[in-house]
């Protein structure tokens, strides 16, 4: 059956590195990065003989990194070879994007000026109406879809970089329904990394389609790009993970884990989290030590002397442990240490308290003076845009630490034992 | 648990033998001057308590406990219980007990303990302290420092991006503006071309009129017109020269060949064949008449060679004489055999033969002189092969002959005589008296002789008779040639060398002739070559001249041709070219025909023109080009992804010192929440106890209670919490005594140990008079629970009051003056070394100095601490066996031997002590002794922030006092204050560490030590006592320096 093919993909953030890489890759951060990302995504379009390649916003990071960007487009779009490259312009390359659309032949820039354009390619199907809007400056906290889009006169793929259900977001907010409204048959939206599958309450394939490659290790999972195919009256997406890196978080349960088995053990958790991503050719993965056990202390310092940040080749591919982090605990029956009239018996109730839902005092407490600590000028970091490091939850904080200050408590413990 | 008995054997600044017992079951009290032994006593009730080895103290204990008594001993060596050790808490309660009034000046590390325990019995027995510090809120700065760096890397990065991407923006303008300006600038050249077409014309016309000015002659000639005239001219002058030279030489020889008067036809070559004939012929006849005439003389010669006589001989005569020599010969020679036969016998007579063969062979010698004589040799040979024949026939026939008889012979002989003699007189007839010719010989030659002169005359007659046909032949030759000389008027010759000369001479004229006949015909042959060249020279010329159009009439105008030739050329040259320029010039401005008709002016207008927008399009390009440049580097690079990439890590970075200070915070709210939820019943005993012991030793105006999960001391009245550095001392001591006595109360439960006697060594000194009483009330209290009181006091005032108290409270009391004890004892204890029980221990005698020295373990000299504690080996390191003697009787000190002289009988011991007694204090004059943190601590100007570096301070100066508030007062210590430095001073000088005596010299110290006598008069200097004064000087300057040191221990 005919179908109409294209390439979409979003947030490919173009000059920006992935600053999580270890020392031993770092010379191959271009290839593992966005740019990569890129070459892959052109080599998917070439060897699907797609109509077009289209990007959701933000293909560039930083207006400083226009001509760091430009060649990499350029070849993109030689490569290409006639295939047209549309994009829209997110709030990262707000002003970057048109003018590398004006520098670059080849490369088309929908909607320019947080205007609404279309642009038709003639497919296998019949001409398909690529629409599109772009960011008019970095900020934008007017919906787009406040300027109506042209109405519909055939196969219509949208295109839309912008925070949906956020009315207060800078980011070009608008509304699920304002989708519905303008009906498309597909709308691919860019600016939220994580990629989502939802239809947004439409009938048709719409949602982010996430960052095309995992910019640091919070961004784990399948990272890459989306084949649509569209038989002239129904559009389906499927998602390819080109990303070059792929991360991972992986929470190792150390339960039956003995501390002199712990680098065998990290390394085939490692490895197991790495053969999910066959397509990356580095996979970072984020290890956190959980669970209960008795020689917590030994394992955490074992993990310690854990080399992170040290690839190992797997399955054609480099695999590294990006960090490890020790959250094991002694074996706490915390309900019969919870009626000791003793500090440890307080900070085992206080546990259950949180487990619980409970304390909520000191949640708020520890609320307030995180973000006190966050009020630091010191431990501040600064402005990545809308790439926060958010605050810890205090929560899940507390739980953690009252868990490790316990088992330090019940070591004091054993040792007057011993 | 009670005291019973302290027996202090040996202990620092405490005569031995000191002991106190008569311990009461409440209530002790032990009255005494200072140094009269009350912490000696209290610190010995400690150390016997929990017996261990005791550097400075030698002591032993009963105690009795539940009816039984223990006994523990202590001393240098160790300590141990005697037979069963009571149960105790652990040494730590002996400083909760046995308290002392310096225990109480200021919490230490003890009421530290003290509370880190009473908090850690708040919390079940965790302890929390290590969880609060490392719960510290600390806040890191690099990370955000190295974002703070990564931004301003970034904004510089972006900041040259976004310049660069205005100046690229800028290119499509800079572009339009340069091709305007090439297109404006396009024109120059047109411009410029139209200028220089104005040139050309002007150019050529000007050309033009000069080449017009020119004589034509100019442009005609090549140039070399004058150089080939003038060769053409040269050559006719040669030529011309050259023909005369020729005519002149072939006349020349033509007159030589005149005056060789010769024949026209020249010498005739028959002529001259015919004179060599003759010449020829001539020498010949010349040769052979000279040979005739040679000969002739020859012959002539030999003639008048022979002998006169021979020459006058005729031929009849020779004839004769040849006869009448055969004669004389043949008769000689038979005369000579005769005469040999008739005297020789007969065997011995010689044979004829050999006379005969002489004969022979004389005839053979003068034939061959003859023979000799001819010019022939095989003359003379023949004649000799003749002659040697005829004589060998001669001696064959002689040798055939048989020998006659002697008379016969003699006869014979006779007769050959006489024949001889007479042939001889013949010969001498004919010859005369020529002795020559009667010779044998010569009458044998003779008749050769002569006929051989004959021959000579024959043959000389013929070679004259040849002369003179030569003769006449040779005139008819020279005839000959005398008519050929005639011939060409030459004279007759008359000999042959004229002949010669003549022939001679005719040749060379033939010769001369034939040469110049030769050169007559070269010169003609070359005087015609020179006229044909002549005149082809000539026709160059004309030809030339008809060329250049030049008569020979004008030939002077040919210079000037020659020299405007180049120019006109040039000239002519230079037209064509600027016609070429004007042909270009024009085709290049088809497409400007509107320039062809801008006059000058308006050209160079419009040239400055374009040459102002060339230069702009110049630098246009050049700023398009750097742009270019820049973009392009700046494609190449990855400033800002890298400044990004770096910004990134370090808000990273950030981000986790933020997580790590909020987990931190969470640690600190988990700990606040664990303090805060001890309840009332939460408190643990340790505390409770404090605080009931602080309320009442304050009279309920203070207490303990906990917070922050700290022991902390609160005013009852107002609740406020009252830091230690705010109390006053006596209520800080009261709260220390409080919490010391609850940490051992709380340590002996632990145990289940029975109550400990409390020892109180002034502890209530800095007590006001109803705390005082509100204290020992309280104590009291203890005593009739069981547990006994022992109070040391040097107050008679606190001891009656205690007393009196005591009685109020209808508690028993022991009073002791110690003072009066120590006397009755020292009274009593006569004598005093049998005291000592003599304990055996190392010998110097059983193993090296060093190693011995080290066995008994010799103090290190303090001179802060007074001469007392001395070591005695000061005094006898040179006699080890003394020392050793005296430390078996427990005396080691030198405040032993002072204080007991009579322990030792050794009166130079005695006095060697004392000096080193003087020398210790002439020493410590002028000295304050080194600091040591309570020093610091005591002045009470030096808060917690400062200590530390106080104190290190205080360590870099050598724990100097003075040098201390020099660099206090030098601000070596950063924001500590003038007003406390004062503080400070004031203290020090308070505790004698600012001593105003100067120090004293080496000298002076030596003096004093040896009570003033003048060292090195009245003693010598190898004394022993100035030995030992000078060695302890050298101990004390070297103990002097280590106060560093010892604040550091203390520090740490």
């Amino acid at each position: 059956m005919a179908e109409a093919c294209f390439v979409a993909a979003a947030d490919l953030h173009l000059g920006r590195t992935i600053a999580s890489l270890p020392e031993a890759l770092r010379d191959r951060s271009r290839e593992l990065g966005p740019f990569g990302a890129l070459e892959r995504i052109v080599d998917l379009a070439k060897r699907e003989r797609v109509d077009a390649v289209l990007l959701a916003g933000d293909v560039v990071d930083d207006d400083g990194a226009y001509f760091e960007v430009f060649a990499a487009l350029q070849d993109a779009v030689a490569k290409l070879d006639g295939v047209p490259l549309m994009a829209v312009a997110g709030n990262h390359d707000a002003r970057v994007l048109p003018r590398l659309a004006d520098a670059i032949d080849g490369l088309t820039l929908l909607g320019p000026g947080g205007t609404w354009q279309s642009h038709t390619i003639e497919t296998v199907v019949g001409g398909v109406e690529i629409l599109g809007w772009s960011f008019p400056a970095p900020h934008c906290t007017a919906s787009p879809f406040e300027t109506t889009p042209p109405p519909r006169s055939g196969p219509r793929i949208g295109m839309l970089h912008g925070d949906v259900d956020a009315p207060k977001s800078v980011y070009a907010p608008f509304r699920p329904a304002d989708l519905r409204e303008h009906s498309a048959d597909a709308w691919l939206l860019g600016h939220v990394h994580v990629p989502s599958h939802e239809r947004l309450g439409s009938e048709t394939p719409s949602g982010y389609l996430g960052s095309a490659c995992g910019l640091d290790p919070r961004e784990p999972g399948p990272r890459g790009a989306w084949l649509l195919r569209f038989d002239g009256s129904r559009a389906t997406l499927e998602h390819r993970p080109l990303a070059p890196i792929a991360w991972a978080n992986v929470l190792v349960e150390c339960g039956g884990i003995e501390p002199g088995e712990l680098d065998a053990s990290l390394q085939r958790e490692a490895e197991r989290a790495a053969s999910g991503f066959p397509d990356a050719s580095a996979v970072g993965v984020r290890m956190t030590l959980i669970g209960e056990h008795e020689a917590w202390r030994d394992l955490h310092a074992k993990a310690r002397s854990v080399e992170t940040l040290r690839p190992w080749r797997h399955t054609g591919g480099s695999v590294f442990i990006e960090n490890l982090a020790g959250r094991v605990t002694p074996p706490l029956p915390l309900e019969q240490l919870a009626v000791e009239r003793t500090a440890a018996g307080r900070i085992a109730g206080l546990i259950l308290d949180l487990q619980r839902g409970e304390a909520d005092e000191l949640v708020g407490s520890a609320t307030d003076q995180f973000a006190a600590t966050a009020s630091n000028r010191y431990l501040r970091p600064p402005d990545l845009g809308e790439r926060v490091f958010e605050l810890p939850d205090a929560r899940q904080t507390l739980v953690r630490e009252a868990r490790a200050m316990l088992g330090e408590l019940l070591a004091q413990r054993g040792e007057e034992d011993d | 648990m009670r005291v019973k008995r302290i027996d202090i054997l040996a202990s620092k600044g405490i005569n031995p033998g000191f002991e106190v017992d008569g311990f009461d079951a409440h209530l002790t009290i032990i009255e005494g001057r200072n140094e009269s032994g009350k912490s000696t006593l209290a610190g010995a009730i400690r150390a016997l308590l929990w017996p261990d080895r005791h550097q400075s103290l030698r002591a032993r204990g009963e105690f009795e406990l539940d009816g039984k008594t223990f006994h523990s001993f202590v001393d240098v060596h160790g300590g141990s219980w005697q037979g069963d050790a009571p149960a105790l808490p652990d040494a730590s309660a002996g400083r909760g007990i046995i308290v002392g009034i310096g225990d109480l000046w200021t919490d230490d590390a003890h009421d530290l303990a003290i509370r880190m325990a009473m908090t850690r019995e708040l919390h079940g027995g965790f302890d929390l302290h290590a969880m609060h510090e490392a719960a510290e809120a600390t806040t890191p700065t690099a990370p955000r420092r190295d974002a703070e760096g990564a931004e301003r890397a970034l904004n510089a990065a972006r900041s040259e991006a976004t310049a660069l991407m205005a100046q690229e923006a800028r290119l499509p303008e800079l572009r339009a503006r340069a091709r305007a300006c090439r297109e404006r600038a396009a024109q120059g050249p047109l411009a410029r071309n139209a200028l220089e077409r104005l040139d050309t014309l002007e150019g050529l016309s000007e050309l033009r009129a000069r080449l017009e000015r020119m004589p034509a002659g100019a442009r005609r000639v090549v140039g070399d017109e004058d150089q080939r005239l003038g060769e053409i001219d040269r050559r006719l002058d040669e030529e011309a020269v050259a023909i005369e030279h020729e005519r002149a030489a072939a006349a020349s020889a033509r007159e030589q060949i005149d005056q060789l008067e010769v024949p026209s036809d020249g010498v005739d070559a028959g002529d001259l064949e015919v004179l060599a004939g003759l010449d020829s012929e001539l020498l010949g006849l010349e040769r052979q008449r000279g040979d005739s005439e040679r000969r002739a003389a020859e012959l002539q010669a030999a003639g008048d060679a022979e002998p006169t006589s021979m020459r006058a001989l005729d031929e009849a005569a020779l004839d004769e004489l040849e006869a009448a020599l055969n004669l004389a010969h043949e008769t000689r020679e038979r005369r000579a055999r005769d005469l040999a036969a008739a005297e020789a016998p007969d065997d011995t007579r010689p044979r004829q033969p050999s006379r005969t063969f002489a004969v022979v062979t004389i005839a053979f010698v003068a034939l061959a002189g003859v023979a000799a004589g001819f010019e022939e040799a095989w003359i003379s040979v023949a004649l000799a092969a003749a002659g040697l024949a005829g004589g060998i026939v001669v001696l064959i026939r002689s040798q055939s002959t048989t020998p006659g008889r002697s008379a016969d012979l003699s006869d014979q002989a006779a007769r050959s005589n006489a024949a001889y003699q007479a042939a001889v007189d013949r010969v001498r007839e004919i010859a005369g008296n020529d002795k020559a010719l009667v010779s044998t010989l010569a009458i044998a030659t003779a008749a050769d002789r002569a006929k051989r002169l004959d021959a000579l005359r024959v043959e000389l007659h013929g070679a004259l008779a040849g002369v003179e046909s030569l003769s006449a032949q040779r005139d008819d030759l020279l005839r000959r040639a005398s008519g050929v000389f005639a011939r060409y008027s030459m004279p007759a010759c008359t000999g042959t060398d004229e002949l010669s000369r003549g022939r001679t001479n005719l040749e060379e004229r033939r010769r001369e002739y034939e040469r110049l006949t030769r050169a007559e015909s070269e010169a003609d042959r070359l005087q015609a070559q020179a006229e044909h060249r002549l005149a082809h020279a000539r026709r160059q010329r004309d030809e030339l001249l008809e060329r250049i159009e030049l008569s020979q009439d004008r030939l002077e105008e040919l210079a000037e041709w020659l020299r405007l030739r180049g120019e006109a050329n040039e000239l002519a040259d230079e037209i064509r070219r600027q016609e070429a320029v004007l042909e270009r010039l024009d085709a290049s401005l088809d497409n400007a025909p509107e320039l062809l008709e801008f006059d000058r002016t308006a050209l160079q207008d419009r040239l400055r023109a374009c040459a102002a927008a060339t230069a702009e399009a110049d630098s246009l390009q050049r700023d398009i080009g750097e742009i270019e440049g820049q973009v392009r580097a700046a494609r190449r690079r990855a400033d800002v992804t890298n400044a990004l990439a770096r910004l990134e890590r370090a808000a990273k970075r950030v981000a986790e010192a933020r997580d790590e200070a909020c987990a931190k915070a969470a640690r600190r709210l988990i700990l606040d929440h664990a303090v805060a939820s001890v309840q009332g019943d939460d408190v643990p005993a340790i505390v409770q106890l404090a605080d009931r012991w602080l309320a009442r030793f304050t009279a309920n105006a203070y207490g303990l209670r906990i917070e922050r999960g700290e022991p902390v001391v609160y005013d009852l009245r107002s609740g406020v919490e009252k830091g230690y550095d705010a109390l006053s001392t006596g209520t800080r001591a009261q709260a220390l005594l409080a919490m010391r006595l609850a940490g051992a109360m709380d340590a002996e439960r632990r145990v289940g140990a029975a109550p400990l006697p409390l020892v109180l060594d002034e502890p209530l000194a800095t007590t006001d008079d109803a705390r005082f009483e509100a204290v020992c009330v309280s104590i009291f209290e203890l005593a009739r629970e069981g547990r006994q009181l022992v109070y040391l006091t040097c107050d008679p005032g606190h001891a009656a009051n205690l007393e009196r108290l005591s009685g109020q409270h209808q508690l028993s009391c022991t009073r002791v003056n110690l003072d009066e004890k120590r006397r009755r004892q020292a009274a009593a204890r006569v004598p005093a070394a049998a005291l000592l029980e003599p304990k055996p221990g190392p010998s110097p005698d059983e193993m090296p100095r060093e190693a011995y020295l080290e066995a008994i373990g010799v103090r290190p000299v303090d001179p802060w601490r007074g001469t007392e504690g001395i070591d005695l080996y000061y005094v006898l390191r040179d006699d080890l066996t003394t020392l050793h003697a005296l430390r078996e009787r427990e005396i080691s000190s030198i405040g032993q031997v002072l204080a007991r002289p009579g322990l030792v009988d050794r009166p130079e011991l005695i006095e060697a002590c004392r000096c080193v007694d003087r020398l210790v204090r002439a020493w410590r004059r002028g000295r304050a002794r080194p600091l040591n943190h309570r020093d610091i601590l005591d002045s009470g100007a030096v808060s917690a922030t400062y200590l530390e570096r106080v104190i290190e301070l205080a360590q870099e100066v050598n724990c100097s006092a003075g040098a201390l508030l020099d660099a206090l007062d030098r601000g070596h210590v950063k924001g500590f204050r003038s007003n406390k430095t004062d503080q400070l001073r004031a203290h020090f000088a308070e505790q004698g560490l600012l001593p105003e005596a100067s120090v004293l010299s080496r000298a002076e110290l030596l003096a004093e030590a040896l009570q003033g006598e003048v060292i090195g008069t009245s003693r010598q200097d190898g004394s022993p006592l100035l030995s030992i004064a000078k060695g302890m000087l050298e101990v004390l300057e070297a103990a002097g320096g280590t106060g560093g040191e010892a604040l550091a221990e203390q520090r740490a």
